[in-house]
């Protein structure tokens, strides 16, 4: 108890201290309430529904201090030609490289409207903590009509020490009628760092957005994401996640149909080793009606790693016509493996089309049988059967470039993948 | 010195204590076609997968020599190196992997075992372009995932196909035959004729004549409850096309159940 209120005072500092000028009026304002709420509160325990599964263990016992402001080279980070750099939550000027339409400024001499409202805190005591606590914001935008062939990547680095925290803050603005890919690379950390990234994106009338997000962090890192989209109307999202896996990562992720026709697909594969605890949270709020959601995650588990998923599809009930599907499968390849898996829907609109699924199994020993007795070594037949199973999610990333990158990343924590050799390359066409 | 091909031995295999093979004794000679029919439930896909090397089945008595070698010993894998091959009765779904990857795996873990270069995938794709036209298949099924979304029909000829490319010396069809319809099964047994040859035997598992008209054995086995019951020439298929099975379990059940 005394260090949440060692943490409320850190929160209550840092808001207190002039150094908040880098932002914007509005979220000035949030970032009050969020301190206020925070203070209120204090840390979310495993008696909040939301957190039963993710006991945030040493996260809400040590006083975490602030990472420095940082200048390092991280073009070993950098994948795509294009795109940004934040180190500690702070962008790195001299690394960013965007194509004609796209730009990127500090938020405070901005007027927008932030997709977080005092609401979320309530919702989120996580968010409370770390909407208190960046000093910086910025705002990508994408000019309307902009159509965009090369993915506009956004790399968050952490570097910092153990015990250090950072929060960096991300609007993302993408005008009516445009098309554009972006990948947010979470990478860095170290032993007990926290990384708390805070994620806006707002996709204009009937744009067309793929959304990729990558956590590879050092596996003793902690990292809580929040993101939060909102979806015009006829537009479309694509959200694609991919969780490496570490001691704690967990990602809360809210998208909001606002536009009637808007539709998404958000989708995931997870892959915990180790001792890892990975967390996906999502709620899908569909507020208009004709509005469509597909959400499909995946995970793969191994050793003593667990994961939970929990979705929510919220239907408002203005939202008639909505077409909602969910499915969450989880494979466990240890006995010591844990996956909770919670689907939920909360319908207030009565003509509606909505489902959910959710396994949690084996490898399909029949299968494996079937492809030894024709030659197809014992360790390999597990190996195509796990990466065929988070293949689903990936192959809904159209770039093949960056399909690719995902594909190796997911073979680089799959065991004995070194056997399948270059899959994707090996299709040739008939 | 023993000189058979393959030869299975009292063979006793039960699965969650429940006793399924009670004493199977088969020889198959190099280069002959033998047929093993039977009634529903006597044990015909459990002999067949316990000689692919399905690990759920547990042989608690005998043996099973390929080439004069205790395959029980070996792993599924190591059974398809040396030649064996199973098609299955319910072939199975694998939702993701290719057909094409899948099988060029196969081929070339086969050939790599046996000391032989590795086919690249351009020679793969033109054998197989081949060998998928011969089972009446389309060219789009070696991209889609192992038999995932086919059709009985299509199952048994994507069986067949496999086949055809991995070229065992001993094969066994596991009731492939069952719900073909005719020109299939045409299709399916003018493949397998095309690979009957002095080099390679073939075990037939069918609860039908009707595919034995067209794969001529050399031999037929009865299989009642777990046991070889009868053997015969090919009248014997006849025999029990006409008769049914249930004279062959009377004569088991008189005397004693074994050793007619
Ligand atoms: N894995 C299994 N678990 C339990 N019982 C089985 C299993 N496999 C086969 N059996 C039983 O063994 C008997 C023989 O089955 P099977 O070999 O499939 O016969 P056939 O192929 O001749 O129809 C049946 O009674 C079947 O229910
Ligand atoms: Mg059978």
């Amino acid at each position: 108890m005394s260090e949440t209120v060692r943490s409320v005072d850190l929160v209550i500092d840092s808001y207190k201290k002039e150094q908040l000028c880098a932002i914007n009026d509005k979220e000035k304002l949030l970032q009050s309430v969020a301190a206020e709420k925070f203070c209120d509160v204090g840390f979310p325990t495993q008696k909040h529904e939301e957190w039963r599964f993710f006991p945030l263990g040493e996260v809400s016992k040590v006083v975490f201090k602030r990472a420095d402001k940082l200048k390092i080279d991280c073009s070993s980070y950098r994948e795509e030609k294009f795109g940004v750099v934040f180190v500690n939550g702070h962008l790195l000027e001299e690394a960013v490289l965007l194509p004609e339409g796209v730009e990127i400024f500090d938020t405070s001499n901005l007027d927008f409207t932030p997709l977080i409202e005092e609401n979320r805190f309530a919702q989120n005591p996580m968010l409370a903590f770390s909407y208190s606590l960046f000093e910086k914001s910025y705002l990508l935008r994408v000019d309307s009509k902009a159509v965009l062939d090369s993915p506009i990547e956004m790399v968050f680095v952490t570097h910092a020490d153990k015990y250090n925290f950072v929060v960096p803050k991300v609007f993302v603005e993408v005008g009516d009628v445009a098309e554009v890919t972006f990948v947010e690379k979470h990478v860095g950390g170290g032993i007990s760092t926290l990384s708390l990234p805070i994620v806006e994106v707002s996709v204009g009338k009937a744009a067309n957005v793929t959304y990729v997000r990558v956590c590879d962090e050092e596996r003793k890192s902690y990292h809580f994401s929040y993101s939060i989209f909102s979806v015009d109307r006829d537009a479309n999202l694509s959200a694609v996640s991919l969780d490496l896996g570490s001691i704690k990562t967990r990602h809360d992720l809210v998208v909001m149909l606002v536009g009637e026709g808007a539709s998404a697909s958000v989708d995931g594969v997870y892959l915990p080793r180790k001792n890892d605890l990975v967390g996906n949270y999502l709620l899908v709020e569909h507020r208009m009606p004709h509005t469509t959601s597909h959400e499909l995650y995946k995970g793969v588990l191994q050793d003593s790693a667990r994961s939970v998923f929990k979705g929510l599809i919220h239907v408002f009930k203005e939202a008639q016509k909505t077409d909602a599907i969910q499915e969450n499968r989880n494979i466990l390849l240890s006995n010591e493996a844990l996956a909770h898996s919670l689907p939920q829907l909360l319908i207030f609109a009565d003509d509606v089309k909505c489902t959910h699924a959710s396994t949690i199994g084996r490898l399909d020993e029949e299968a494996i049988f079937y492809m030894r007795s024709r030659g197809v070594k014992d360790s390999l037949a597990r190996s195509l059967m796990v990466h065929a199973f988070c293949l689903e999610v990936i192959e809904r990333v159209s770039n093949s470039t960056l399909r690719n990158r995902l594909d190796k990343k997911i073979l680089s924590v799959i065991p004995n993948s070194e056997l399948i050799g270059n899959y994707l390359s090996s299709e040739v066409d008939v | 010195m023993n000189n058979f091909f393959f030869r299975i031995n009292d063979l006793h295999a039960e699965v969650e204590g429940k006793k399924i093979l009670k004493g199977v004794n088969l020889d198959l000679p190099k280069g002959e076609v033998h047929a093993i029919m039977g009634p529903n439930g006597s044990g015909k896909s459990t002999l067949a997968q316990v000689i692919a090397g399905r690990e759920s089945y547990e042989v608690t008595e005998g043996e099973i020599l390929l080439e004069g070698e205790n395959i029980l010993e070996l792993s599924p894998e190591e059974r398809a190196y040396k030649g064996l091959f199973l098609a299955f009765q319910y072939p199975v779904e694998i939702p993701g992997v290719s057909t094409l990857y899948f099988l060029k795996t196969a081929l070339n873990s086969i050939r790599k075992a046996n000391g032989l270069d590795e086919v690249d995938t351009y020679e793969f794709m033109a054998l197989a372009r081949e060998k998928v036209k011969e089972v009446g298949l389309d060219e789009d099924f070696l991209k889609r995932p192992v038999n995932w979304g086919f059709s009985g029909g299509e199952k048994k000829r994507a069986e067949i196909f496999q086949l055809l490319i991995l070229q065992p010396k001993l094969a066994i069809l596991d009731e492939t035959d069952s719900g073909l319809d005719i020109d299939a099964l045409r299709i399916v047994a003018k493949a397998v004729e095309s690979m009957r040859s002095k080099e390679r035997s073939f075990l037939v598992i069918t609860h039908y004549q009707r595919i034995l008209n067209y794969i001529k054995p050399d031999r037929v086995h009865v299989m009642v409850d777990g046991v070889i019951a009868k053997s015969g020439g090919f009248d014997l298929a006849l025999e029990l096309e006409e008769k049914g099975y249930g004279w062959i379990e009377k004569e088991l059940t008189f005397a004693g159940g074994r050793d007619l």
